[in-house]
C-alpha cells in the first residue's frame, strides 16, 4: 500500500515547482538537476554566484574571478573551467576586459551598454554565447567558453576560449592495416568529427549534433552524406537517438543497444570501426555514422553482414589478393564456427567419411585418452577462452608470457600426459587462429561462442546437427534488419549486382554502382568504363580542374 | 571401435559362413615400425595386426559373430579388401553380394579376389613397409593390374554391374597363397632376431571365372591376359619373343585400342576382335651366334615387322586359348554376348532368346592383332658385343 | 520474386534425389517429367497470375462458389499435408538409415519440423532470403558431385537405348509428375511477389533446368550403378556418389549429397508449411497465419510419424497408382474446373462488352 501512496503524493507534486534549495543535502540527484535546470539567472551578481556555488559545491577545478569593469567599476565574475578552458586565452580575455574597459575608448561605457560593449566590440573570441539559466551557464562552461557575469544583467556571457584535448592520433590497435592510412579516432568529438571532414570535403557532409545522458551530457555526431543518405534513415536515427533516457552514456555501445534491432541477437547488428577511412568509405556509400564523445569508436549503420567481414587491406591491395585473401576469410569465418563441431561429429559418428590412413592415425593417437571426443574437444575449447581472456586482461608485459605458457605448456603437458590427443590441439588452435582472421571482435566473438553450441549438436547428432545448426543460423541472420536493411544483403535477398564486392574484391573502376540497397538515391558513383587501356580518354572534368587550379 | 580392413569370407560344410576380418592396429601403425616380439613371458605385445573369425548362417550373422571374440565395437567403413574362398565362390556368392548391397557401412569400391589355398595362413601373412597388412593387400591387387595386366579389374561395384549385365559374365581377381614356412619356424626367427622377416606368402597371378555368381573355373596368368586385351583394360604387359636376329627381345606392350565387330547371317552371328598393340623393345637376351648379325639392329624394318609379328602371334595365341577355355567352361567373359545385346537387341531377342551361353560355345571367333613397335627405348642398336 | 523461382528449383530437383527409380532409360523419362512439369507449372501459375493479388484460395471460391471453393481448398491442403509429411519422413529414413542409426526417428523429424517451423514464423521474407542462401550452395553441391559420380561410370549400362519402347518410361514417370503437384504452392505464394505477372518465364525457365538436372542426375545414376541395381535401390543418386574413389582422399560423396538435400528439405518443407498456413489462415478468414504455424507444424510431425510404418511403404505408396489418383483428384482436376470457369467468366465477360 506503500506505493499507492508514493503515486499519490507525486501525482499531486506533478504541477509544482520543486521546494528546497540547493543547499539541501537530502535532495535527491533528479531534483538537484530540476532545481538547476529551472534556476534562471537574476541580475544580482552575487545571488547568481551564491546558487553556483551551491550548485557546484567545494569542486576546485572550476575558478571563478572577481573583477571590475571599467570606470563604473562594475562588479562580474569570470568563471571558467580548469582544463576545459584554455588558460592562455582566458588570461588574453581578462587582459583585453581589463585594458579596454579600464583605458581606452570604452571606459565610460554605461553600465547598461556593458554586455552589448563586450561582446561586440571587446571581446576577440571566435564565439560568443548567452546562457539564462544555471544549467545552460554549465554546459557553457563544459564546452570551454569563459563565462563572464555582471552585476545588474540577467544574461551571463560565454566566450568560446576552448583547450583541445586528445591523444595524438595513433594506428588503431584492434584493426591494424599493411597498407593503409595510420590514422585512427581519439576519444575528442571534434577531432574524430574533424578527421572524416578532412577526407570528405563536400559541403553536404552534414554532421549533426545531440545531447544523450542526464548527467553525462555526452555529445553525439551524427554524420551523412545529405541528398545520397536516405531521408526515412536519418528521420529514424533521429529518432532512436533522442528518446534515450538514460543518466550516463560513456561508449558508443550504450548508444548501439539503445538504437538497434535486434537486443538478443549474438552477432552484431551496428558496425563499429575505429578507422577513419572505413567510415569515410561507408559514408560514401549512403550509410550514417554515430559518434560518441568519449571513445574513439564510432558506429556505421545500416550494417551488412558482409560489412563485418572485411579487412581495411583487402580494398588497398590487389585485386586477386584482396580476392584470395578476402575469401580465406570468408572460410576462417566459418570454419571457426564449424570445425570443432564437425571434428566431434566425424569421429564420433561418421567414421566412414575420414580417410583410413587419416583415420588410424587420429584413432591411433586417442588411445588411453580417458574422455570421449565431444568432452575433450569441449574442455580445450573452454581452456581456451580462458587463456584468451585472461591474456586480454594482463598488463602487457606479462601478458604474452602467460599466454606462451599457458598454450604451450598446457597443450604439451596435456598431451604428454595422454589426457588430450594432439588432433584436438591442432583443431583447437585452428579455430582459434581462424577466429582471428576478422577484424570485428565483436563477430568473431560471436563466432567463437556459437562452436560451443556445435560441438553439443554435433556430439548429439552428429553431422546432422551441424546442419540444423547451421540451417538456424542462417535463417537467424537472414531475418535480422537493421534499420529496415535486410542484414544477410547481399547473400540473403540475393542481389547479384552487389556480389561483386562481397566474396572477392573487384577493380575499384569496376564498382560503377552503389550498394543497391542503401545508395539507391544515386545509384551510380563513378563513370563506367574506366578499366585502363591504351587510349582511354581523358576525364574532361578532372582536366578543367587541373586547368583551373593552374589558373 | 576397430577398423578391420580386409574380410575373407568361406563357407562351412553345413552350409555355414566363416568370415574371418583382420584389423590393422593403429598404435602400431604409427610407432615406427616397432613391431613388440611375442613373447611368451605375458609382457605387453604390440601387434601391428591380428585377425578374428566368427561363424553364421549368412555373412551377415558371420560377421556380428565376431563381435564375440572382440572387446571393441567393428566398423565395416574401412575395408579395402574382401576375399572369398575357393569353396565359397564355387557354391556361390550370392549372400555375399546381398551382403554387401544392404549393409550401409560397407563400400562397393572395395577390392574382391578369390583365394586360391589356405586363406588363413594369409591373413596373417605379413607385408614389408605395410604395418597394415589390408592396405598392403590393396596396393598389390592395384599395383599388379596396372603393371602386369593379368588379372581383371577388381572393384565389387564393377562385378556387380557385370552380373546385371546380359551376355557377359564376371572374372574375378586370383590370389594364389604359396607355400609357408611352418609356423613355429616363423616364430623362432622372430625371437631370435626381433624383427621378423616377412616373406612374400602371395602371389597374384589371374583369374577366376564365374558363371553368374558361381565360380566354374581358373584362368591362368596369359588367358587372362587374353581376355583384358579384348576387354581393352590392358595397361601394361610384358612379352618375349624369339627375334629373326637370333636372341630374344623382350617388349613392353600398350594397349593401342580394341575393337568387336559382328555379323549376323540367319542364326548365326560372327565375332571379330580387333586389338592393337603398341609395343616397345625393353630388353635384348643373345645367344652366342659366332659371325654375323648384331642382335638387335632396328635400322631394319623387316626385323622390326618381323619381331611385331611374332609379338602379334603370340598375343593371338593367348587371346585364343582364352576363347578356348571359356567356350569349355560355358562363360563369357569377353563380352560378346553383351555386345549383341547393346547393339542388335532384335537380334538378341529372338535368335538368342536368353541362352548365350549355349549360343557362345559354338560361337565364330576371329582374332586381329596388330602390333606396333615403336620404340626401342633409350638406345637403338644393340651394343652387346657379339 | 525470384525466391518463388529459387524455391521451384529445389522443390522440382529433390524428387530427383529422392523416390526416382532408375531404370534403365530413366534419363529419358526425366525429360518427359521436365516437359510435364513445365505443363503443370503453366497451368498452376498461369491461372495465378490471372490473378494478382489473390490466392488460390480467394479465387477458387470466387470462380465456383464458395462451398466449392473451401472444398478445392481443403483438397490442397490435405495434399501439401501429405507431400511436406512423406519428404520429412524420407529424409529421416535417409539419416537414420545410412548415417545414425541409434538415433530414434522422432528426434530426426521433429528438428526437421522445428527448422520449418522457425522459418515460417519468421516470415516469408524470411524463407524467401534463406533460399536465396541455400538453393545456390545445393546447386553448387550437386554440380560438384555430379562429375565425381560420372568418374564411375559405365556407359554399357545405358545401352541399348530405349530398346524396351516407350511404354515404360512413360508409366514411370507417373509417379515424379504427381510429385510434381507440390507446384500449387505456387498458386498461394503468387500473391505475395512482388511482381506477379513476369513469374511465369523464371518459373519455366528453373523448372527446365531442373529437369535437365534430374536427367543428368539419371544418367550418371544408371551408368554408375547398372539397370538392375539402380532400380533396386532405395536411394540411388546416394548409392551412385558412394561408388565415387577418385585417389583415395575423395571417398563417400555421398555426404555432399546428403547436406545438399538437407538444405533443399529446409526450402521446401518450409514453403510448403508457409503454403498450408496461409491458406488454412485465408480459408479461415484470419488476420494473421502465425498462431497457425504451431498446431499445423504438430499435424505436420503426427502425420509423418503415424503414417507410414515403414520406408517401404512410402515409397510402395509413391509408386503406385493410388498416389498420381489422389494427386490428380485433388489438384489437377481443381485447376482444370477452375480454368473452365475462369474461361466460361472470360467468355461471358467478352459477350458483355460485345454487346
Amino acid at each position: 500500500m506503500k506505493w499507492l501512496s508514493e503515486l499519490l503524493k507525486a501525482w499531486r507534486a506533478r504541477n509544482t515547482k520543486p521546494a528546497g534549495d540547493l543547499k539541501d543535502d537530502q535532495l535527491d540527484i533528479s531534483e538537484r538537476e530540476a532545481l538547476v535546470q529551472r534556476y534562471r539567472l537574476t541580475s544580482s551578481l552575487e545571488g547568481n554566484l551564491k546558487a553556483f556555488k551551491e550548485m557546484i559545491g567545494p569542486s576546485a577545478d572550476i575558478t571563478i574571478r572577481l573583477m571590475q569593469l571599467g570606470t563604473k567599476r562594475v562588479p562580474a565574475a569570470i568563471i571558467s573551467v580548469e582544463e576545459f578552458a584554455d588558460s592562455q586565452q582566458r588570461d588574453e580575455l581578462v587582459h583585453t576586459l581589463t585594458t579596454n574597459l579600464l583605458s581606452g575608448a570604452f571606459q565610460d561605457s554605461p553600465a547598461h551598454k556593458l554586455p552589448e560593449v563586450i561582446t561586440r566590440l571587446v571581446v576577440q573570441s571566435p564565439r560568443i554565447n548567452y546562457a539564462d539559466t544555471l544549467d545552460e551557464l554549465w554546459k557553457l562552461l563544459l564546452e570551454g567558453f569563459t563565462v563572464i557575469l555582471i552585476d545588474g544583467h540577467e544574461q551571463a556571457i560565454g566566450c568560446a576560449t576552448e583547450r583541445v584535448v586528445h591523444r595524438t592520433l595513433q594506428e588503431p590497435e584492434s584493426e591494424p592495416s599493411i597498407r593503409g592510412p595510420r590514422d585512427g579516432f581519439t576519444e575528442c568529438l571534434s577531432t574524430n568529427i574533424s578527421l572524416i571532414r578532412r577526407r570528405i570535403r563536400t559541403p553536404n557532409l552534414w554532421a549533426e549534433q545531440f545531447t544523450v545522458g542526464s548527467l553525462t551530457r555526452t555529445r553525439i555526431g551524427v554524420m551523412y552524406i545529405k541528398g545520397l543518405a536516405h531521408e526515412g534513415l536519418i528521420q529514424e536515427i533521429r529518432q532512436r537517438v533522442n528518446r534515450i533516457s538514460v543518466d550516463g552514456i560513456l561508449e558508443s555501445g550504450q548508444i548501439e543497444e539503445f538504437i538497434e534491432d535486434n537486443p538478443t541477437s549474438l552477432f552484431p547488428i551496428v558496425y563499429r570501426t575505429e578507422r577513419p577511412d572505413r567510415v569515410a568509405s561507408v559514408l560514401l556509400e549512403g550509410r550514417i555514422a554515430i559518434f560518441t564523445d568519449g571513445t574513439p569508436f564510432v558506429l556505421c549503420v545500416p550494417t551488412e553482414f558482409s560489412m563485418l567481414l572485411k579487412a581495411p587491406d583487402d580494398y588497398y591491395e590487389r585485386v586477386p589478393i584482396g580476392s584470395i585473401i578476402g575469401f580465406l576469410r570468408y572460410l576462417s569465418f566459418w570454419a571457426s564456427m564449424l570445425l570443432p563441431g564437425t571434428y566431434v561429429a566425424t569421429l564420433t559418428f561418421h567414421h566412414e567419411l575420414v580417410p583410413t590412413e587419416l583415420l588410424f592415425r587420429i584413432v591411433a593417437a586417442r588411445e588411453g585418452v580417458p574422455f570421449p571426443i565431444a568432452m575433450e574437444v569441449f574442455i580445450l575449447e573452454f581452456v581456451f577462452e580462458i587463456l584468451r581472456e585472461a591474456g586480454l586482461r594482463l598488463p602487457k608485459a606479462v601478458g604474452s608470457a602467460v599466454t606462451i605458457v599457458g598454450a604451450l605448456v598446457l597443450g604439451d603437458a596435456a598431451i604428454g600426459a595422454g589426457l588430450v590427443s594432439p588432433a584436438v590441439v591442432i583443431i583447437i588452435s585452428l579455430t582459434a587462429i581462424a577466429s582471428f582472421t576478422t577484424a570485428n571482435f565483436a563477430f568473431s566473438i560471436a563466432a567463437r561462442l556459437l562452436r560451443f553450441v556445435f560441438i553439443v549438436l554435433g556430439s548429439l547428432f552428429g553431422l546432422f546437427g551441424i546442419q540444423f545448426g547451421f540451417l538456424l543460423i542462417i535463417l537467424i541472420l537472414t531475418s535480422m534488419r537493421s534499420f529496415g536493411y535486410p542484414y544477410f544483403a547481399p547473400i540473403g535477398p540475393l542481389v547479384l549486382s552487389d556480389l561483386k564486392d562481397v566474396f572477392v574484391r573487384t577493380w575499384w573502376w569496376n564498382m560503377v554502382r552503389r550498394p543497391s540497397l542503401v545508395g539507391s538515391r544515386e545509384p551510380i558513383r563513378q563513370r563506367p568504363g574506366q578499366m585502363p587501356r591504351p587510349g582511354l580518354q581523358a576525364n574532361r572534368s578532372n582536366k578543367q580542374r587541373a586547368s583551373r587550379m593552374e589558373r | 571401435m576397430t577398423y578391420p580392413s580386409v574380410l575373407a569370407f568361406d563357407i562351412e560344410d553345413p552350409g555355414e559362413f566363416t568370415v574371418i576380418a583382420q584389423f590393422p592396429n593403429p598404435t602400431a601403425a604409427t610407432s615406427q615400425g616397432s613391431v613388440g616380439t611375442l613373447a611368451s613371458g605375458g609382457t605387453a605385445v604390440t601387434l601391428p595386426f591380428w585377425a578374428n573369425s566368427g561363424r553364421g548362417a549368412s555373412p551377415f550373422a558371420a560377421v556380428k559373430n565376431i563381435e564375440l571374440t572382440t572387446s571393441r565395437q567393428l566398423s565395416l567403413s574401412h575395408v579395402d579388401v574382401v576375399l572369398i574362398s575357393e569353396k565359397l565362390a564355387r557354391a556361390g556368392i550370392g549372400p555375399v553380394l546381398e551382403f554387401f548391397l544392404r549393409h550401409p557401412e560397407l563400400r562397393l569400391i572395395s577390392e574382391v579376389a578369390v583365394v586360391q589355398g589356405d586363406m588363413r595362413a594369409l591373413l596373417e601373412s605379413e607385408f614389408p613397409l605395410e604395418p597394415n597388412p589390408g592396405l598392403g593387400l590393396l596396393g598389390m591387387l592395384e599395383y599388379v593390374r596396372n603393371q602386369q595386366s593379368q588379372i581383371p579389374r577388381g572393384q565389387l561395384l564393377d562385378k556387380l554391374r557385370i552380373i546385371s549385365f546380359p551376355g557377359i559374365d564376371p572374372a574375378f581377381i586370383r590370389v594364389i597363397v604359396l607355400q609357408t614356412p611352418e609356423a613355429g619356424q616363423q616364430a623362432e626367427q622372430r625371437s631370435t632376431d626381433g624383427t621378423p622377416i616377412p616373406k612374400p606368402a602371395l602371389k597374384v597371378h589371374g583369374s577366376a571365372v564365374f558363371d553368374d555368381d558361381k565360380m566354374v573355373g581358373w584362368f591362368d596368368a596369359a588367358e587372362s591376359l587374353g581376355v583384358n586385351w579384348v576387354l581393352g583394360h590392358v595397361s601394361r604387359a610384358v612379352l618375349t619373343v624369339e627375334s629373326p636376329q637370333g636372341g630374344l627381345v623382350s617388349l613392353e606392350l600398350k594397349q593401342g585400342g580394341c575393337g568387336i565387330r559382328y555379323t549376323v547371317s540367319g542364326n548365326s552371328i560372327t565375332m571379330t576382335a580387333t586389338i592393337e598393340v603398341l609395343a616397345r623393345v625393353q630388353d635384348v637376351v643373345k645367344e652366342s651366334v659366332p659371325g654375323g648379325h648384331p642382335a638387335f639392329d632396328p635400322e631394319d624394318t623387316a626385323v622390326i615387322q618381323s619381331i611385331a609379328d611374332r609379338a602379334a602371334e603370340a598375343i593371338r595365341n593367348d587371346i585364343e586359348h582364352a576363347i578356348a577355355k571359356a567356350k569349355q567352361l560355358g562363360v563369357d567373359v569377353f563380352g560378346f554376348g553383351n555386345t549383341i545385346y547393346r547393339k542388335e537387341p532384335q537380334v538378341w531377342n529372338e535368335i538368342v532368346k536368353g541362352r548365350w551361353d549355349e549360343f557362345f560355345k559354338a560361337l565364330d571367333v576371329n582374332i586381329e592383332v596388330e602390333v606396333n613397335l615403336r620404340r626401342t627405348g633409350l638406345t637403338a642398336r644393340s651394343i652387346i658385343p657379339r | 520474386m525470384l525466391f518463388i523461382t529459387r524455391s521451384s528449383i529445389s522443390i522440382a530437383t529433390l524428387p530427383a534425389l529422392t523416390m526416382g527409380s532408375a531404370a534403365q532409360d530413366a534419363w529419358a523419362a526425366s525429360l518427359v517429367i521436365a516437359l510435364g512439369s513445365v505443363l503443370i507449372v503453366l497451368l498452376i501459375a498461369g491461372l495465378g497470375i490471372r490473378f494478382e493479388d489473390k490466392s488460390v484460395v480467394r479465387f477458387s471460391q470466387e470462380l465456383l462458389g464458395k462451398p466449392f471453393g473451401m472444398a478445392i481448398t481443403i483438397g490442397f491442403l490435405i495434399v501439401l499435408l501429405h507431400f511436406v509429411g512423406a519428404e520429412a519422413r524420407l529424409y529421416a529414413e535417409l539419416i537414420i538409415g545410412s548415417f545414425v542409426p541409434d538415433t530414434p526417428i522422432p528426434f530426426i523429424v521433429g528438428s526437421m519440423v522445428i527448422l520449418a517451423a522457425i522459418a515460417c514464423y519468421l516470415g516469408v521474407e524470411t524463407i524467401g532470403r534463406t533460399s536465396d542462401v541455400l538453393v545456390p550452395l545445393f546447386t553448387l553441391a550437386i554440380l560438384i558431385a555430379l562429375p565425381m559420380g560420372f568418374s564411375a561410370f559405365d556407359s554399357r549400362s545405358l545401352e541399348p537405348v530405349l530398346a524396351r519402347g516407350l511404354k515404360p518410361v512413360l508409366s514411370s514417370t507417373a509417379t515424379s509428375l504427381a510429385l510434381g503437384g507440390k507446384y500449387l504452392s505456387l498458386g498461394v505464394l503468387i500473391p505475395q511477389a512482388t511482381k506477379p505477372t513476369r513469374i511465369l518465364l523464371p518459373a519455366v525457365a528453373t523448372t527446365l533446368l531442373a529437369g535437365i538436372t534430374q536427367t543428368l542426375i539419371a544418367v550418371m545414376v544408371v551408368g554408375v550403378l547398372g539397370p538392375d541395381l539402380g532400380n533396386s535401390s532405395v536411394f540411388p543418386f546416394l548409392s551412385a556418389l558412394r561408388a565415387v574413389n577418385i585417389i583415395r582422399l575423395i571417398q563417400r560423396v555421398e555426404a555432399l549429397g546428403t547436406i545438399a538435400w538437407g538444405f533443399a528439405i529446409l526450402v521446401d518443407t518450409s514453403v510448403l508449411l508457409y503454403v498450408l498456413c496461409r491458406a488454412t489462415s485465408e480459408l479461415m478468414d484470419l488476420q494473421d497465419y502465425r498462431p497457425l504455424v504451431g498446431p499445423i507444424a504438430t499435424v505436420w510431425f503426427v502425420y509423418s510419424m503415424q503414417s507410414y510404418d515403414n520406408l517401404l511403404s512410402l515409397l510402395h505408396f509413391h509408386e503406385s497408382p493410388a498416389f498420381a489418383v489422389f494427386v490428380t483428384v485433388t489438384v489437377f482436376v481443381p485447376y482444370a474446373l477452375l480454368w473452365i470457369a475462369y474461361g466460361i467468366r472470360t467468355l461471358k465477360v467478352f459477350e458483355k462488352r460485345r454487346r
